[in-house]
């Protein structure tokens, strides 16, 4: 039998390494919604639907070929760069100059129409993909750690690292860099500010088809499953500040932890509240996060 | 002598329609559906005026409507249940909660730039939200009915639909009424220039901050007003349904829809989007829930790329058209 003392410690070993398994998927979602409100300076109110989307295809691959999450994982993110290129392409190209507002009314309806598309074609039910290739669970003496998880967090690592390379090494990524930080100058110094819109949409709805496919092997899947994670990817983003990429990942983890602590040691009913709570702290006393822009 | 003219016109016009409002509703006694879609319109006309005053007019992008709006609900309800107070009285510490509230928030959150401030509300609302599908005080999820009292204005309770249609009647008259006084005096021109360039603004004397925290305070009380009206016609009240983000959403959409920062465009959003939404939810049926949402989506997608000033817009060019060609 273990003492109390000892209990409590592996209670708080596994809440925290709850926090970091699911901070590193936050951390996946944050990014491509900071990637796009950094450069664009536009916040995609339909990301939550766009990760909702990807947890769909992924079970609609399982369900009518048996295709695994990690099989169609691939396919999925091929998807979902077009799918970014096409929204920048036919609908925010269109919106760049536009009034916050505009921009924000219309993500909203973005997020409206693919939200209630899959609603009313999958009907309310949650699903669940059945028999994963990623199950079970590692055990350290109490701890219990669920594969899916493990290698959620891994595939996030691997992206978000690709990503940081991108965009610190390559051509295009220092473009994107630049765009960032001064449009009209990058514009000036020969960058096709266009194409640039059009990459970072691509690469920031693909990031989030790579979270969404990751959370169909340990999530239900759900029409409205979007809203939560969409406003949980505001407070990363925010916290760690726009348009950075290891803001985000700090970002995402302290929020994932925050999340598991006050739900473990205060109310589970309540775990939200103390992310938005200190979203709004945040806000409040440091507006840009803390971590600038790139 | 031309102008009066002219408002006479309009408000010939004006007359008409609310006369037939006023006497419609007779004939309607036997279809309490049709009577119902009316009184939806008026609720989202009320709230997505107030929405009008700190979006459209000082360009403030809140999403905190929905919040004010269940403490109003909550408030009065809380008042009548335990302490069997009119809700005369639970409208009136509704609105001064919420208006305190909104001080309180908007005082911190106000300076904060167009993203920003909106995705503050949104998680203001929420963790309203969550506390209260929590709190064992109010009702939790199960949420809180309202006690049956003698049909009366006292208890602001009616046992047919009629009395409530011409509450909700008034509230919208009011609210776009309070609308248009504001939209023609100093302070609406001080909202209008805050939203133009709120540097600028500044730079020439005007105290923005005051004026976009007056906005923000004046719009949660309107909210919570409705929110009082609200729970007493539908006489049931739960976070799910009364703290719920798509009411923001909605009022945002009228407006933008009928005509951002106009005291008309509120007015043609909420008349078109709101009975197409619940004419949608019947035509299909139980079934046909989400169909309303897809097209207020489509309907938004096309007037923002295509006319981002919204539907007013197009009739004051056509009316002009039609005016010019009276003339000859």
């Amino acid at each position: 039998m273990l003492g109390g003392r000892e209990m409590d410690l592996s209670y708080l070993a596994q809440v925290i390494i709850n926090g970091v398994l699911i901070g590193g998927l936050y951390a996946l979602i944050a990014i491509g919604l900071s990637l796009i409100w950094g450069v664009m300076e536009i916040v995609n109110f339909a990301h939550g639907d766009y990760l909702m989307a990807a947890a769909f295809f992924s079970y609609i691959f399982w369900s009518y070929a048996g295709l695994d999450p990690l099989i169609s994982l691939p396919l999925i993110i091929i998807i979902f760069l077009s799918i970014g290129f096409g929204t920048q392409k036919f609908i925010m190209r269109r919106l760049m100059d536009s009034p916050t507002l505009i921009t924000i009314a219309a993500t909203f309806a973005l997020s409206l129409i693919i939200r209630y598309g899959f609603f009313i074609v999958f009907k309310p039910d949650y699903r669940v993909i059945r028999d994963p290739l990623l199950q079970g669970s590692l055990h350290i003496s109490s701890i219990s750690i669920p594969i899916a998880k493990i290698i959620t967090l891994l595939v996030a690592l691997v992206t978000i690292i690709l990503l940081f390379l991108f965009l610190k090494y390559t051509k295009k990524g220092k473009a994107i860099r630049a765009t960032a930080q001064d449009r009209e100058v990058a514009k000036s110094l020969g960058v096709n500010v266009e194409q640039i819109f059009l990459i970072t949409w691509g690469l920031g709805i693909a990031c989030v088809g790579i979270a969404g496919t990751m959370l169909s092997t340990f999530y239900y899947v759900f029409p409205l499953m979007g809203v939560t994670f969409v406003l949980i990817a505001f407070a990363s983003v925010t916290l760690g500040g726009f348009g950075s990429v290891h803001g985000a990942v700090f970002g995402g983890l302290v929020i994932g932890l925050i999340q598991q602590l006050g739900g473990a040691f205060v109310s589970p009913a309540l775990k939200d509240v103390f992310v938005f709570a200190v979203f709004i702290l945040v806000l409040m006393f440091k507006p840009k996060g803390f971590f600038g822009k790139y | 002598m031309k102008n009066g003219m002219n408002f006479f016109k309009k408000g010939k016009w004006l007359f008409l329609i609310l006369i037939a409002l006023v006497i419609l509703p007779n004939f309607l006694k036997d279809e309490p559906y049709i009577l119902h879609v009316f009184i939806m319109t008026f609720v989202y006309l009320s709230l997505a005026q107030a929405w009008n005053l700190i979006g459209g007019y000082a360009g403030q992008i809140s999403f905190a409507n929905h919040a004010f709006f269940a403490i109003g609900a909550y408030t009065s309800t809380m008042l009548l249940i335990h302490l069997n107070l009119t809700p005369w009285i639970g409208l009136f510490a509704g609105v001064v909660i919420a208006m305190c509230i909104a001080y309180l928030l908007g005082s911190q959150l106000l300076h904060l730039k167009g993203h920003y401030f909106a995705v503050a509300t949104i998680a203001f609302a929420e963790i309203l939200k969550l506390i209260f599908l929590s709190w064992k005080g109010v009702g939790a999820a199960y949420g809180l009915s309202l006690p049956l009292k003698m049909p009366s204005f006292y208890y602001l309770m009616w046992t047919s639909k009629l009395p409530y249609y011409y509450l909700f009647l008034i509230v919208a008259i009011t609210s776009t009424i309070l609308i248009y006084t504001i939209d023609r005096s100093k302070g609406g021109m001080y909202f209008r220039s805050i939203k133009q360039d709120e540097d600028g603004a500044e730079h020439r004397g005007i105290d923005t901050s005051y004026y976009k925290l007056l906005a923000f305070m004046i719009s949660a009380g309107i909210c919570a007003m409705i929110g009082t009206f609200y729970a007493q016609y539908i006489l049931y009240i739960c976070p799910r349904s009364c703290i719920d983000i798509m009411m923001s959403t909605k009022c945002i959409l009228i407006v933008l829809f009928g005509g951002l920062g106009t005291v008309v465009g509120p007015v043609l959003g909420a008349c078109i989007l709101i009975p197409l939404g619940e004419y949608t939810r019947i035509k299909l049926g139980g079934g046909g829930q989400g169909w309303d949402y897809i097209i207020y989506g489509i309907l938004i997608l096309i007037i923002v790329l295509y006319r981002p000033e919204g539907i007013y817009s197009i009739l004051r060019r056509y009316k002009k058209n039609v005016q010019k060609m009276l003339r000859g």
